[in-house]
């Protein structure tokens, strides 16, 4: 019987596709917007490179040679770039020939040292209260994704392969607002996509498994008229027409020039990089890359000499490949974690050359999008413990990443429980001008 | 001559600096029955130095029989070595008829052989492999060769050590501090305990799943043993790895008022890299027929569980033992005492007046004796533990104060007036009951109401409100968190949820005011102490590390930490004695006004004996009245819960190695004036000279700051023969009037790489120069 070939699981997935406000359109289109105007948009679309676990800012961005061993461990002779006066990471030499092309701010804080406290404030711009806020993804969704008539193919807010769970979701806006998440792993071949591209499976099996699943929906056709379920089956058959439309080949991999996707790396974060490009490209307005392995506790620097060439080459290519192909202009590129990592080595045990987490001072890095490059914003101590210049706040970075996407900050947030609530309010006095 | 033992110590010193002292994560088991000797497997980092260990009190001794390298560094024909090894010692057991009948492949193989000795793997559960059983075997099997091994690699736990400890007859039953003594200095303390039950150890696999894995492991012929159930009384030493739960059988007759207690936090408090912070056993009885007939997972707010359990008939029953969320790794030991065992919970009162005669009540289970003598003796710490009668299980706390105090006498809520100052020895019985107390108070009187009840074991979680006589609520308090950033600086070390209440106000007017105290959990039967007076300036000290080595004439670093009650604020002075009653020297005795932490140094008498030694550190300070008052401190570590909270942990000794060679700086006379007084956004120049005139002369010598204050740079050093000539850079916003600096000494040089055959730069800490003053110039 292949009728006991369906799991649940298989159910279950098609479930949540369904409430992930997969509202599927038809056709290809570029993102509208529905919100508080501000300047004319200069960005369509976001690339958030989120690392996962909080990267050591002394080892990427803003290198400290001069504050010894105890600082910076073996990586200690930061490289020049191809802009005058700015130096970064050793490990980073392809990043280091665009540096025209991104901005750095050094002197990022909210002094949260707990993961999860942290990754809502980086990933939202507020400070933990009463309410539950939504992240950046889910409010560029709000104003650019179905609401303003969005016509992508996916969902207008994807994220690269794992959530991030409650912190990279929708708050106070509702299920509707959360990010798709692919699962999977674009290194991999075929690139699994969680409801999309499934391993081992043909399409003429998937099919048959649709019509399995009509036939044992016993509670909606009891309940045929309930609206939730109306809903649901509608989402149901948006998913399937993403399943086989066009949205297959656009997780297709196997279509991108084998030379440039060796450039990008064939590594989960190169071939993400590689996807979130393709996404833009077609329109999507907010990406996310979920890049994880940076909380470095233990043996920080055996880690850093794997994971720093990976992402190199990849953010690198990422950044030259939108640019030849005029991307860049209208796609910003954030790169940053949760918060940096302890500039004192812990070279004791339990942590043997670990760095531990650090809000306080911590670098991030902006590009494209209309964000100017080449400029370094802000300025931490001899050490990188403790912001020296010009401290910029999560709020500062998310708001002037809105304005480049003309949603004004300080415009009105639509709710569904009507409250009276800004998009990003407090935060004009700490716009990243500088760039803008 | 002196000069060249400079120049010599200088050289010397490298070795020691260039290497770890070792650390010492776990040891298991983690105690021994009085009058037997035990095989115990330490794990660790930077063991391979190890030439001894110390253990604290008498009547315990240990020798190190061998150390053992991580396993996951050997190779494939190391790995092959071991496992015929294990094969072989299997078929001996079996004996070759049963061999014969096993299939070709599952035989054992050759044993490989090395050309060097050295390349030799060994592995401390190698250790008298021929004495091990069927069970044993298998065990150890599945643990080194099975691909689903889920333990983790954890490098400051990877080496091992095996170690033989014998406690005499006679030892103190107890905790005792057990110390790695190695070529570059020792380790910080783990916890050993001397018992007076007979004790097991584990043996794997003691769970169903993992014994039909072991199966495995087996002929298909035969099958394992089934162990005899334990009797009873017994203390069982175990170890969780990851999934791991174990399982001990045991019979028992109905009636019989079991208890169980398990010491696993208790031995290992905080694991910086694991959440929680600490092996979290949770254990649960069952019946003969599966049934879970009992369960538990803490002793009231403490996290290791203490479960008493009436048995309901006669018959076999299953005890278990895991960790909540199913974690495990080497360090999760634990010890599991069970039986029909007394059992000490709480005392009443909580304390007593220094130099009273006094006694407390004591409730526990199985107890035989309802009262206990409390030593009341002044001048020692104020918070003593209670020493129950030999054999008793579970530990007390009680205070001692110089007020005067009263006992509650009702149980239930009392309302009783009281004459300040006052100490109230008090309990909450019931749920949502209130105690209040009312007195006299003037107009601008500073009153401090403070309850000491989790800090002395009891489970209140205390409130306190301060009323006027119309009832109008004037000051609350809550949790009082002894903390500075993330480092809690409560007394025990151990309470994560500092609970007592402490209250300060100015009262508005003359009049009648109450004192209430509730539980905010509103659960009762748990005792305190509220302190009702003016403010008594006071503070208590501790210092860390509790790990100093360093030659005659060396120098090393201490910091003392400050907790400072009711409005104390000022300057604190260090001092410090050897063991033998001999001078340690600090070189910046005075703890600054208002300083909550102070890093100094201490320098060594050129002649102090070598060896281990204790290090005694007390602090004096002057109060408001002009009353000396000196305190002890207390030696407590520095350690990490989950990657985050650090806690003062406070330990028996703080322990000095003076060493038989290490840095020892020359003298150094400081040329500008002292105390060296910086300015905020200027550069201060400062000429060290030393008693050598090539003292600074050695090529790669470095002066770093360490630990500098908030604002003060470095920004340039000329070592040149005698002098150094450095330049400190204070920042805009430097404002400090008190501290000083600390200057660390390295030697940078290179050094070949013998498998690259390239040369690589390295640094080397050799020590530190003695703390220089700083702050405003008299």
């Amino acid at each position: 019987m292949k009728q006991s070939r369906v799991s649940r699981r298989d159910a279950l997935k098609l479930g949540l596709t369904a409430t992930a406000g997969l509202s599927l359109p038809k056709l290809f289109a570029q993102p509208a917007f529905a919100g508080p105007k501000t300047t004319p948009a200069k960005a369509k679309s976001v690339i958030q490179i989120w690392m996962w676990g909080g990267p050591a800012h002394l080892d990427t961005f803003d290198p400290k040679p001069a504050a010894g061993r105890d600082f910076c461990g073996p990586l200690d002779k930061p490289i020049a770039t191809n802009v005058d006066g700015i130096q970064i990471g050793q490990l980073l030499p392809k990043l280091a020939k665009h540096a025209d092309k991104y901005s750095i701010i050094r002197s990022m804080t909210h002094g949260v040292q707990a993961h999860e406290t942290a990754s809502y404030i980086t990933q939202t711009g507020h400070a933990p209260g009463r309410l539950v806020y939504p992240c950046a993804g889910a409010v560029v969704s709000k104003f650019f994704g179905v609401d303003a008539g969005y016509k992508g193919i996916v969902p207008p807010y994807i994220v690269l392969n794992q959530p991030q769970g409650r912190f990279s979701e929708a708050g106070l806006l509702g299920e509707k607002y959360k990010p798709f998440a692919t699962g999977g792993d674009p290194a991999k071949k075929p690139f699994v996509v969680e409801g999309i591209v499934a391993k081992g499976i043909s399409d003429k099996r998937q099919l048959s498994r649709r019509g399995l699943l009509g036939a044992l929906d016993l509670f909606g056709k009891s309940n045929p008229d309930h609206p939730l379920l109306k809903q649901h089956d509608g989402s149901v058959a948006e998913a399937y027409e993403m399943i086989f439309g066009p949205a297959k080949e656009l997780f297709d991999l196997e279509k991108e020039d084998a030379k440039l996707r060796e450039r990008y790396g064939m590594n989960t974060f190169g071939q993400n990089c590689l996807m979130a490009r393709r996404l833009v490209e077609k329109g999507v307005p907010y990406v996310t890359i979920n890049y994880k392995g940076w909380d470095t506790h233990k043996g920080h620097f055996g880690i850093m000499n794997q994971k720093l060439p990976e992402m190199d080459a990849a953010m690198a290519t990422l950044l030259e490949d939108l640019k030849s192909r005029g991307l860049l202009e209208n796609t910003i590129v954030w790169w940053g974690g949760e918060f940096g990592r302890g500039p004192k080595v812990q070279w004791k045990a339990p942590w043997n050359g670990g760095r531990s987490h650090f809000g306080h001072c911590f670098s991030s890095v902006l590009a494209g999008g209309g964000f100017k490059g080449g400029t370094v914003i802000g300025e931490s101590d001899a050490t990188g413990s403790e912001v020296k210049d010009r401290p910029v706040h999560p709020k500062h970075v998310i708001a002037s990443i809105y304005t480049q996407m003309g949603i004004d900050p300080e415009g009105r947030l639509p709710n569904p429980r009507n409250l009276d609530l800004k998009v990003m309010p407090d935060a004009q006095d700490g716009l990243l001008k500088e760039i803008m | 001559m002196r000069q060249f033992y400079f120049i010599l110590m200088m050289l010397l010193a490298g070795s020691h600096a260039f290497c770890q002292a070792p650390h010492g994560g776990y040891i298991f088991p983690a105690g021994i029955q009085r009058g037997q000797t035990c095989l115990a497997v330490l794990g660790g980092q930077a063991l391979r130095g190890v030439t001894g260990l110390h253990i604290s009190g008498k009547g315990v001794s240990a020798r190190v029989i061998k150390i053992y390298r991580p396993y996951r560094n050997f190779n494939a024909v190391q790995r092959s070595y071991l496992k015929q090894t294990l094969l072989n010692a299997r078929d001996k057991i079996l004996g070759p008829e049963n061999v014969a009948k096993m299939p070709e492949k599952a035989r054992a193989g050759e044993i490989p052989t090395f050309e060097e000795e050295k390349e030799r793997p060994h592995l401390a559960a190698f250790y008298q492999l021929g004495t091990k059983n069927l069970r044993e075997l298998g065990h150890i099997g599945l643990t080194i060769f099975a691909d689903r091994s889920r333990l983790q690699p954890n490098r400051q736990i990877a080496e091992t050590m095996l170690v033989e400890i014998t406690a005499a007859a006679d030892a103190e039953p107890g905790p005792r501090e057990l110390r790695l003594l190695g070529k570059w200095g020792f380790s910080k303390p783990i916890q050993f305990q001397v018992g007076l039950l007979r004790e097991v150890n584990e043996t794997e696999p003691n769970t169903r799943a993992a014994q039909e894995q072991h199966a495995r492991f087996l002929p298909p012929q035969l099958k394992l043993e089934k162990e005899a159930p334990l009797a009873l009384p017994v203390l069982i030493n175990g170890q969780i790895l990851p999934g791991d739960m174990d399982r001990f059988r045991f019979t028992a007759k109905a009636g019989q008022n079991l208890v169980i207690q398990v010491q696993a936090r208790a031995l290992i408090p905080y694991l910086a890299d694991a959440v929680p912070g600490w092996f979290q056993a949770v254990v649960t009885v069952f019946d003969s027929k599966g049934k879970e007939v009992a369960f538990c997972d803490d002793n009231r707010f403490r996290p290791d569980p203490l479960l008493q359990f009436k048995v309901p008939e006669d018959g076999e029953y299953e005890v278990e033992i895991r960790d909540s969320i199913y974690r495990g790794r080497e360090d999760f030991v634990y010890r599991m005492t069970i039986g029909e065992l007394p059992v000490l919970t709480d005392i009443f009162p909580l304390g007593a007046r220094a130099g009273s005669e006094a006694s407390v009540q004591l409730r526990g289970h199985n107890l035989t004796t309802t009262k206990a003598a409390l030593n009341t003796a002044p001048g020692l710490q104020s918070r003593r533990t209670l020493t129950a009668a030999n054999g008793i299980l579970g530990t007390c706390f009680y205070d001692v104060d110089t007020l005067p105090e009263i006992t509650e006498a009702a149980v239930g809520p009392a309302k009783e007036t009281v004459t300040l100052p006052l100490i109230i020895n008090g309990r909450i019985s019931h749920p949502n009951e209130m105690d209040a107390f009312f007195f006299e108070g003037k107009a601008g009187q500073q009153i401090v109401a403070e309850v000491k009840a989790r800090v002395l074991g009891s489970p209140l979680d205390s409130i306190l409100r301060l009323r006027d006589s119309s009832g109008k609520r004037i000051a609350f308090a809550d949790d009082h968190m002894e903390k500075v950033g993330h480092l809690h600086k409560e007394e025990t070390g151990l309470n994560t949820h500092q609970a007592d209440s402490y209250l300060t106000a100015s009262l508005p007017e003359d009049g009648r005011y109450s004192i209430e105290i509730a539980d905010a959990q509103n659960q009762g039967n748990a005792a305190y102490r509220l302190r009702i007076s003016p403010p008594q300036p006071r503070f208590k000290l501790f210092v860390s590390p509790t790990n100093i080595t360093a030659a005659p004439g060396g120098v090393a670093i201490i910091t003392a930490h400050v907790q400072r009650k009711d409005g104390f604020a000022g300057a604190v002075k260090l001092s410090a004695k050897l063991g033998s009653g001999k001078d340690v020297l600090i070189s910046c005795p005075a703890i600054p006004a208002g300083w909550d932490e102070f890093t100094t140094t201490i320098r060594l008498p050129r002649d102090a004996t070598r060896g281990m030694t204790t290090l005694q550190v007390q602090g004096t300070a002057t109060g408001q009245d002009g009353q000396v008052v000196t305190a002890a401190a207390i030696p407590a570590e520095d350690r990490m819960q989950a990657f985050l909270w650090r806690h003062l942990l406070p330990t028996e000794t703080l322990m000095l190695h003076v060493a038989k060679r290490g840095f020892v700086p020359p003298p150094i006379k400081v040329k500008q004036k002292l105390p060296l007084a910086l300015k905020a956004g200027e550069a201060f120049d400062l000429t060290l000279e030393a008693s050598h005139k090539r003292a600074f002369a050695q090529e790669g010598l470095n002066l770093a700051l360490h630990h500098p204050p908030e604002g003060v740079t470095l920004a340039a050093s000329k070592l040149d023969g005698k002098f150094a000539q450095l330049q400190i850079q204070c920042s805009e916003d430097f404002s400090l009037t008190a501290g000083n600096l600390i200057f660390k000494v390295t030697r940078t040089f290179k050094r070949k790489i013998k498998q690259t055959g390239k040369e690589k730069l390295f640094t080397q800490q050799l020590g530190y120069l003695p703390a220089i003053p700083i702050g405003q110039q008299q």
